[in-house]
């Protein structure tokens, strides 16, 4: 199977990942084709609760697919870890994270080892990297003294730098080695800050250049790879804070400046096959300004959501539209992404309508899904048919770790995802998880029909799963658990929603 | 087939439940005590109650289309039905020849005997329905297929 190789840079990366997650576990998949993702996380702010709540994510994702053997339906795409494909003995941490080295407790003067440059050099660092940050202590610093492990809180200069170090780690090494011919690589990055404004081009040019470098095979795929990438404009208020080295007024002259230099250097030079934008200039209610240790602490949002549509859209080009030569895309893409109206909050229906054919049946599967798992499934299960037909859905199935951990953990992430979609400026809201079965889809109120042909209950999603376990084996609790109720979900949402 | 049935009711002569008389009636022996010229009780009762026991059968577990209803306790409902059913025929038929004085005096036939008889075609339609329900024929059902008499 071919793989796709996300690097997700920086804290919207993250943030983009984790809906990337949400959209494969509900199903979402590219028209043609199944490729395995391979996410590789490159950001200096290990402490980021995003990340690690999205690193967990994945985790138990991967737990879920693997034990659940899906291979269609929920969690019907393979994510691995970098670790998890490499054919060589060289193991690396198993946990989507690329492991930046010397970031930990380091000044970037430290790193540049600016003490030890000769007075010219200094002279010239210093012209570089001239200006000031605050650091975690609210303190006014010189950029040479910026802490970076919080990131490189929106100063692309530093980031440019220490990101350098990619082509001679471990872990770019075993994806060089690890790429092959099909294989396709998607860079997920914002514009406006530090990390990834720094990293998108950086990581970029380090992958065309890959024939330059020494001890990796697989150069050749590299130079002429398939690559897209989303940049992400700014898209979110933030509170104005003195003492914050992140500025909401700095975002547009960053993402200006960035611009300018991905013109030549990017989109400019035709290092990419794709490149989507996105942004909202919507000003909503402002974020927590806290960069510190824990991060900002985001709700999800609306543009990271379709940010990893990009990813899928990127999946269906042909191979033919993604061609290269000598590193430079023949024909590349450019693509911006919109919605009918100026809604707020947005629903299915405010969506373009490819956009919403395809995520507002899978996205409400999972919903309807998790419905059943909270209200219904204590009622339901070791009790009917479809629960009582081989292998069982009972108590025990009830209290492994599978169902009780790792599937309602996943499935509880899920219910907080929507909300925080639904609760942000701009707001998605297009499911309420609190609705009862025939409002919870919030643009499509259901009616009872003629002599009540139309009505949603438990009960009928009961008999639907009767229906449709009948004689079908399967060959584990957890693969029929996901397999049976994606294809009634699936069922109920057309015949009764008219999906 | 009155034979047949006749050996069923009377359990084959192991557990009486009812007089040798009300047999003999329901055997089809005439009010005038002379031939077995009368209505063959036994073979109408038997096919009623083997009749009403398939379509219990089949009404729980293919025309009631309710996931709900689907619990042992769900079946011996049915089967508390199907027994009410058939205790009321196999108790009426009896006890209205005995009160229309339809039957041969000799054989001496009491009201208790009308309730022995009314219950063993009744314990009989339940012991049947306990049959069909543990062979493949309630496979095909949409909501009870894995529904017997003691689970789930």
């Amino acid at each position: 199977m071919a793989r796709l190789f996300v690097f997700a840079i920086g804290g919207t990366g993250t943030r983009v990942l984790k809906s990337l997650t949400m959209l494969l576990a509900a199903g979402v998949k590219p028209r043609t084709g199944n490729f395995e993702i391979v996410p590789i996380i490159i950001d200096p702010h290990k402490a980021s609760d995003a990340m690690k709540k999205t690193v967990q994510l994945m985790e138990s994702y991967q737990k879920i697919a693997s034990e659940a053997k899906c291979k269609n339906g929920f969690f019907g795409t393979t994510i691995s870890t970098l670790d998890n494909i490499i054919a060589s003995e060289n193991k690396l941490a198993d946990n989507f994270i690329f492991d930046l080295q010397e970031i930990s407790n380091t000044k970037f003067r430290d790193y540049i080892d600016f003490n030890q440059l000769d007075e010219a050099n200094q002279a010239l660092a210093d012209v570089l990297f001239s200006g000031t940050s605050i650091n975690k202590r609210h303190e006014k610093i010189s950029l040479l003294d910026v802490e970076m492990d919080i990131g490189f809180v929106g100063n692309p200069n530093i980031g440019s730098v220490v990101l350098n170090q990619f082509k001679d780690s471990d872990e770019f090494r075993e994806f060089a080695n690890n790429f092959n011919n099909g294989d396709r690589i998607f860079i997920v990055s914002s514009i406006f800050g530090g990390t990834g404004a720094a990293g998108f081009p950086t990581i970029l040019k380090n992958i065309r250049g890959a024939k330059n470098i020494k001890n990796i095979t697989g150069q050749g795929y590299l130079e002429n790879a398939p690559i897209g990438a989303i940049t992400v404009l700014p898209y979110f208020n933030l509170e104005a804070d003195d003492n914050s080295p992140i500025q909401r007024a700095e975002f547009i002259s960053k993402t200006r400046s960035a611009l300018y230099y991905y013109r030549d250097n990017v989109s400019g030079n035709n290092s990419v096959n794709a490149l989507y934008y996105i942004g909202d200039d919507y000003s909503g209610k402002p974020y927590k300004n806290d960069p510190g240790d824990g991060g900002q602490p985001n709700d999800a949002h609306f543009i990271e959501l379709a940010a990893a549509l990009s990813i899928i859209d990127f999946l269906e080009i042909p191979d033919n539209d993604l061609s290269c030569n000598n590193g430079k895309a023949l024909r590349p893409i450019y693509k911006e992404f919109s919605i009918r109206s100026n809604a707020d909050p947005i629903h299915f229906s405010d969506l373009q309508e490819y956009v919403d054919k395809k995520i507002r049946l899978r996205l409400s599967q999972l919903a309807l899904f998790k419905k059943f798992v909270d209200e219904q499934l204590i009622h339901s299960a070791g009790k009917t048919a479809w629960s009582t037909d081989i292998p069982e859905i009972n108590n025990a199935f009830l209290e492994s770790s599978f169902f009780r951990n790792t599937l309602i953990g996943f499935l509880n992430s899920y219910g907080i995802w929507l909300k925080e979609l639904s609760n942000n400026k701009r707001a998605f809201s297009p499911i309420n998880m609190e609705g009862a079965l025939d409002t919870f889809i919030t643009d499509k109120k259901l009616t009872t029909g003629f002599l009540g042909a139309k009505k949603i209950s438990f009960s009928i999603i009961n008999e639907q799963l009767n229906k449709d376990s009948k004689g079908i084996n399967f060959a584990s609790s957890q693969e029929k658990f996901l397999e049976l109720f994606f294809e009634t979900t699936e069922k109920i949402l057309r015949e009764k929603y008219g999906f | 087939m009155n034979d047949a049935f006749a050996s069923l009711f009377e359990w084959w002569g192991l557990i009486p439940f009812y007089s040798v008389g009300l047999g003999i009636h329901l055997q089809g022996y005439d009010k005038f005590c002379k031939n077995f010229n009368g209505t063959p009780w036994y073979t109408y009762i038997g096919v009623i109650m083997i009749l009403s026991t398939l379509f219990t059968f089949a009404l729980f577990y293919y025309i009631i289309r309710n996931p709900r209803f689907n619990r042992a306790w769900n079946w011996w409902i049915m089967a508390l039905i199907l027994f009410i059913i058939n205790f009321s025929i196999s108790f009426s038929i009896p006890y209205n020849d005995i009160s229309s004085k339809n039957i041969c005096p000799k054989l001496n036939v009491r009201i208790e005997d009308c309730l022995g008889f009314a219950f063993s075609v009744s314990i009989w339609s339940v012991i049947i329905l306990m049959i069909l329900t543990i062979t493949p024929l309630r496979k095909g059902s949409i909501n009870c297929r894995n529904t017997t008499f003691w689970k789930p």
